[in-house]
């Protein structure tokens, strides 16, 4: 780490609080923005409860298309908080600072747009409580298959969220104690009751600080089951070959924090440039993140090619033909082309280059790129196995998605980021309590000559 | 000494001069009492008994079949993942600039010198290895074109390996210049000499550590994917590629995590004995024990999640072949040594790990290690000893679950001769190479103080870039 | 002699040698199970509901070109790869040895169809519309599906129904030949045959150790009731087939 401006609290304080006391109007203008996607996506949702799933491009046999590859691209991206901000919190890594809420957030509002995802997809969506744990039925007397993955799936989800909105909950209780301090009227009515009596006395601090250690323990095998689950959808059926693989589960989560990781470091760029955050957000963090990104993109990608590998182990139809279709054939082979130069060749060589993980525009750039690619990945997993399911070439189809599945696809996105930024609207992003220890805790040592910048450590 | 707070809060930070680290590292090194040579003794003669062992099956058995070699390769497998995989332990917290290793680090660098006992141990397991006409490999033979790869899979495996042990040695050469620069100012003799061979005409300018530096980073970037890679051929040539029709994409990967589970208790292991055997209780402290105790608990959470992965998809699916499979690897003839795997590998580990004061002392991760390293060692034995019991491995699907085979005494022999050749290579080692990366804990003394933060003497570290 | 009352289990024989791919079984299940009206639309969106379906597949290479013929319905397997995967219960196996779909069930996440290797099951995407002209012709014994629902071949499970209840109220046993699905009432050569596995003077079973039988996709161990018999044919092309 660098030398860096010594900041007050106060200071840190207006900083962070700027963005939910003195909201600029562009930022309305955003969000107004990003509501006509959102909204045109529930529009979309609407017209195919009114009209039935036909209104996608699914087929027999693939039944399963671009909504499922935005269920999973969505959790994939929900990993990110758990990731940072668990992990990083047990590490005691000074770099994680401006990033943990920052992530948690996004795995809120990630997860609860995939949550929607059922629903957009299911054949009768009115009726998805029957799957999801209670689920009784008490017309018919009957509880829900839990031999099915799709009834571990929506407990796994449900957990997932519930921790994770319990995490950033508990742990936002400081900050909006300082923001019913810098607040009148209404919004300090509504503050002070959020903030649940805090004062910040050593009593409630030793709290907090327990809850979060224990949070973030306890939520990790969450976050390794949530994903693994969503894999077993897949890996669990025998009928299609290119699914039926033990690796997808661990290699569905290493995917899963690729891309989550990479959409945080796309969001806290875009939280630095909107409010010029340059001193909470400084180049360190993002060479630190980038350098965990290697790390993960390596696993990830030692992963995938075990995965691809072993579709050509045995040797046998239908999965010489699956990828064939993935290498060889339009659209799948510029997908794949795609794919693999956005999620790998490009972003990591770039980020082995200290002057690259500096560069806060390349960084977001270089993330986007490995978002596009794990999105095609999610697509190339799904949509061609589902082509090629057995020898019985009769029933090789094809799938063409549709205008209302582009548009829920697109408006996910809109959803999401509009999430992420109405928190933005009520509660400091960046955890107001996390930088003002962090300057504290920053300092430095003499070596020699030199000054070498340093940290306290608590045990 | 120990640095105290007024609570009796203890930090422990090493407080010598540059001096005394060297003078104390050195003089262990060069000092050898006649308990070390007892224990050399005894492990060379355990060693030669393992000779013995191979050298009786070899006659009665021959190379000409793989069947009988599975307790070997199930060595094998054994101390790649145990001492070649030690080195990750060095290296990954020297990517991550982490200070706790640096006491440890040689300890895990040094581990690479039983390589030459895996070198020597693939070639009868290499000769033995049916070749891969008719079956399916990773190598993919004679499916791209015919004849090609030539030489799979044993050219492969010869090369990775003989790949792994050099860069493994260089990375401990490397390592120990620094340390062999010292250590030629203060020896004399045959030590004086080899010394200043292998310091390589070490002064310590800048150039040269920057240079150190990197070649470390690259050196210790390629182990780690050698060392990945393998786990993957190994675990697929010597097992998977011999079981026709299985597909278990997640084994290499498994595998390459038990390695890491296994490197962990490998450097406790080694870490607690020469601390109670060489007084270096300033330098290893509770510290080092218990961040590997944390990242143990975390591997064998993960063997366990991996191994549940391959399960789950395997069962589910209740095809004939996942059947069989299932009983040959886990729920068959070895079903007693997977459960004592299941509970050594994950049980006992997250059980005894959970508690904070076991965690975070110096007996308790070394417990826990040695029932980790005989988990591994079961599970090697149940998956190689399986897999070479199959005899038709050119048939399309696994068509019968085999018998499971019982180790008769040469297997035992071998066995122990290949630990304790292992051992012994260590043992030579570390009177030469000093145990204690001398470099690095005095670059941690500078780079590590104690100062109060309002009346609370805490470590301060410091991350140079 | 008391007749031993043995549990069904259900299943059928199709004769490739004998089907000459006319689809009268086609037809004559649609008609029995109102299967919603196929227009070319849905053929070319491929999702035309064919509870049994013919499938034609090319044995070699011009001028000796031949089609095989291979009618595929639900393979009703005992260890059926469908019905574990709903997380509704809307797909199990009774205790006839039938894999039931009960479509007030069904909630439509299609991973039924997804895990089934014949691609034998069939999504309603569309709300099934019938002309009025038409409405006299669905089967009043067989529910008439709504959108968001999967359905397959039955076995004619109301014919199974019905014929129980008729022969118990004759006082007797059902014996072999009672019950006749559509199809197989409806194929010109017989190529279809329908029985009780489990009965040994049943012809089915007769037919299913015959020598002549194989199960599609065998190899999953799915242990499907429908059995396959063999063409015989001396001037059959041993390369692989393709469609």
């Amino acid at each position: 780490m660098q030398q860096r401006p010594t900041l007050t609290e106060i200071q840190i304080n207006r900083d962070l609080l700027r963005p939910v006391l003195d909201t600029p109007m562009w930022f309305y203008g955003l969000m107004a923005f990003l509501s006509i996607f959102a909204a045109s996506a529930m529009g979309a949702f609407a017209w195919a409860i009114n009209h039935g799933t036909g209104v996608y491009g699914l087929n027999r046999p693939v039944m399963w298309g671009f909504l499922l590859v935005n269920f999973v691209f969505w959790v994939g991206i929900s990993h990110a908080g758990v990731m940072l901000s668990a992990i990083l919190r047990l590490a005691n890594a000074e770099w994680r600072r401006p990033a943990t809420r920052a992530a948690e957030v996004l795995t809120v509002f990630a997860l609860g747009t995939a949550a929607m995802h059922p629903l957009f997809h299911l054949g009768r969506p009115w009726r998805l409580y029957w799957s999801m744990p209670p689920g009784y039925d008490f017309g018919r007397g009957i509880w829900p298959d839990i031999r099915s993955p799709f009834v571990w799936d929506p407990t796994a989800i449900s957990t997932y969220l519930t921790s994770t909105a319990l995490f950033v909950g508990l742990l936002l209780i400081p900050d909006l104690a300082v923001l019913r301090d810098h607040s009148s009227g209404m919004r300090q009515r509504m503050y002070s009751a959020m903030s649940l009596g805090w004062r910040g006395n050593t009593r409630q601090w030793k709290l907090q600080i327990i809850a979060g250690f224990l949070l973030s323990a306890l939520i990790l095998p969450v976050f390794v089951s949530v994903h693994s689950i969503v894999s077993w959808d897949f890996a669990v059926q025998i009928a299609v070959e290119g699914w039926n693989a033990t690796i997808f589960a661990p290699y569905f989560v290493i995917g899963a924090v690729h891309s989550g990781v990479a959409g945080v470091i796309s969001i806290l760029a875009l939280l630095r440039w909107m409010f010029k955050w340059e001193n909470y957000i400084r180049d360190d963090h993002f060479d630190a993140l980038a350098r965990l990104m290697i790390v993960v993109a390596v696993a990830w990608f030692y992963f995938f090619i075990i995965e691809f590998m072993m579709g050509f182990y045995p040797n046998e139809e239908p999965e010489l033909s699956l990828r064939t279709l993935q290498l060889t054939q339009w659209p799948f082979n510029a997908a794949f082309i795609i794919f693999a130069l956005t999620s790998f060749f490009i972003p990591v060589p770039l980020w082995l280059f200290r002057k690259v993980r500096r560069n806060v525009a390349l960084m977001f750039w270089t993330c986007v790129l490995v978002n596009i690619g794990m999105w095609l990945e999610r697509f190339l997993i799904i949509i061609p196995s589902l082509m090629r399911k057995q020898v019985l070439t009769f029933n090789w189809g094809s799938y063409n998605p549709s205008p209302i599945e582009l548009i829920l696809v697109g408006g996910s996105f809109a959803m999401v980021f509009l999430g992420v930024l109405t928190f933005v609207k009520f509660f400091p992003i960046i955890p107001l309590a996390d930088a003002k220890e962090g300057e504290i805790m920053a300092t430095e040592i003499r070596v020699g000559k030199v000054m070498v910048p340093a940290a306290y450590r608590e045990e | 000494m120990h640095n105290g707070g007024p609570h009796g809060h203890h930090v422990d930070l090493l407080v010598r001069t540059s001096e005394q680290v060297n003078e104390e590292v050195l003089s262990w090194t060069t000092r050898t009492t006649s308990r070390y040579w007892l224990l050399v003794l005894a492990l060379a003669g355990v060693t030669v008994l393992g000779v013995i062992g191979f050298l009786l099956k070899l006659s009665d058995e021959g190379l000409d079949s793989h069947m009988p070699w599975g307790y070997l390769a199930a060595g094998m497998a054994f101390i790649l993942t145990t001492s070649l995989s030690a080195p990750l332990i060095a290296l990954a917290p020297r990517f991550a600039k982490a200070h706790w290793t640096r006491p440890i680090s040689r300890i895990a660098e040094i581990w690479s010198v039983a390589g030459l006992l895996v070198l020597l141990i693939s070639i009868p397991l290499l000769v033995s290895l049916p070749s891969a006409e008719g079956r399916n490999t990773m190598w993919f033979y004679d499916k791209v074109a015919e004849g090609w790869p030539v030489g799979a899979p044993h050219l492969y495996i010869a090369l990775g390996l003989i790949f792994l042990v050099i860069n493994g040695f260089g990375l401990l050469w490397a390592s120990a210049i620094p340390d062999f620069a010292a250590a030629r100012e203060r020896t004399t003799g045959w030590r004086k000499v080899w010394y200043t061979r292998l310091s390589l005409g070490w002064v310590g300018t800048k150039r040269q550590w920057r240079g150190l530096r990197a070649g470390l980073g690259v050196l210790g970037a390629f182990y780690f994917m050698m060392l990945v890679f393998a786990h993957t051929y190994v675990s697929f040539d010597f097992g998977q590629s011999l079981i026709p029709g299985m597909r278990d994409s997640i084994m290499p990967t498994w595998q390459a995590l038990g390695g890491i589970q296994s490197a962990l208790a490998t450097v406790i292991v080694t870490a607690f004995v020469i601390r109670a055997a060489g007084g270096f209780k300033d330098y290893i402290n509770v510290n080092q024990f218990w961040s590997m105790a944390k990242l143990m608990l975390a591997s064998s959470l993960l063997w366990m999640y991996f191994w549940w992965s391959g399960f789950i998809v395997l069962w589910y699916g209740k095809t004939p072949l996942q059947q069989d499979l299932l009983q040959l690897m886990w729920f068959g003839p070895y079903k007693t040594i997977f459960i004592m795997t299941l509970l050594l590998s994950f049980a006992v580990p997250l059980l005894l790990l959970m508690w904070n004061g076991l965690r975070k002392s110096i007996w308790g991760p070394a417990l826990v290690s040695l029932f980790i390293l005989s988990g591994a060692f079961l599970d090697k034995i149940r998956i190689y000893v399986s897999s070479y019991s199959v005899e038709n491995v050119t048939a399309h699907v696994l068509e019968t679950v085999p018998e499971g085979v019982t180790p008769d005494s040469s297997d035992i022999m071998m066995l122990m001769g290949v630990v304790s050749g292992s051992i012994l290579l260590f043992t030579l080692a570390v009177k030469f190479i000093p145990v204690i990366s001398m470099w690095e804990v005095r670059e941690g003394m500078l780079l590590q103080e104690i100062r109060p933060l309002k009346r609370l003497p805490l470590k301060v570290l410091a991350k140079p870039e | 002699m008391a007749v031993e009352h043995v549990e069904r289990k259900w299943g059928m024989a199709v004769d490739a040698d004998k089907c000459t791919g006319c689809q009268a079984c086609v037809v004559s299940c649609q008609a029995e199970n109102n299967i919603p009206l196929n227009e070319s639309d849905h053929f070319l969106q491929r999702r035309a509901i064919q509870w049994i379906r013919i499938e034609r597949y090319w044995e070699g290479e011009f001028p000796e070109v031949k089609a095989r013929f291979v009618p595929m319905l639900c393979q009703h397997c005992e260890n059926a790869p469908c019905e574990p995967v709903c997380p509704v219960f809307a797909t199990y196996h009774n205790n006839e040895g039938l894999n039931v779909q009960v479509y007030n069930r069904c909630i439509g996440t299609r991973f039924c169809a997804n895990n089934d290797p014949w691609n034998v099951r069939f999504f309603n995407f569309w709300e099934p519309v019938w002309p009025e002209t038409l409405r006299n012709q669905l089967n009043s014994d067989v529910t008439v599906r709504s959108r968001g629902i999967m359905e397959k071949c039955s076995f004619c499970v109301q014919r199974i129904r019905r014929t129980i209840r008729e022969v118990a109220r004759e006082g007797r046993e059902v014996v072999d030949g009672d019950v006749t699905p559509a199809c197989v009432q409806s194929c010109p050569t017989n190529a279809l045959v329908f029985g009780d596995l489990n009965d040994p003077d049943s012809e089915v079973d007769k037919l299913r150790k015959g020598g002549r039988q194989y199960r599609i996709l065998d190899h999953l161990g799915t242990e499907p009731s429908v059995y396959y018999l063999s063409k015989i044919d001396p001037h059959a092309v041993t390369e692989e087939a393709h469609a």
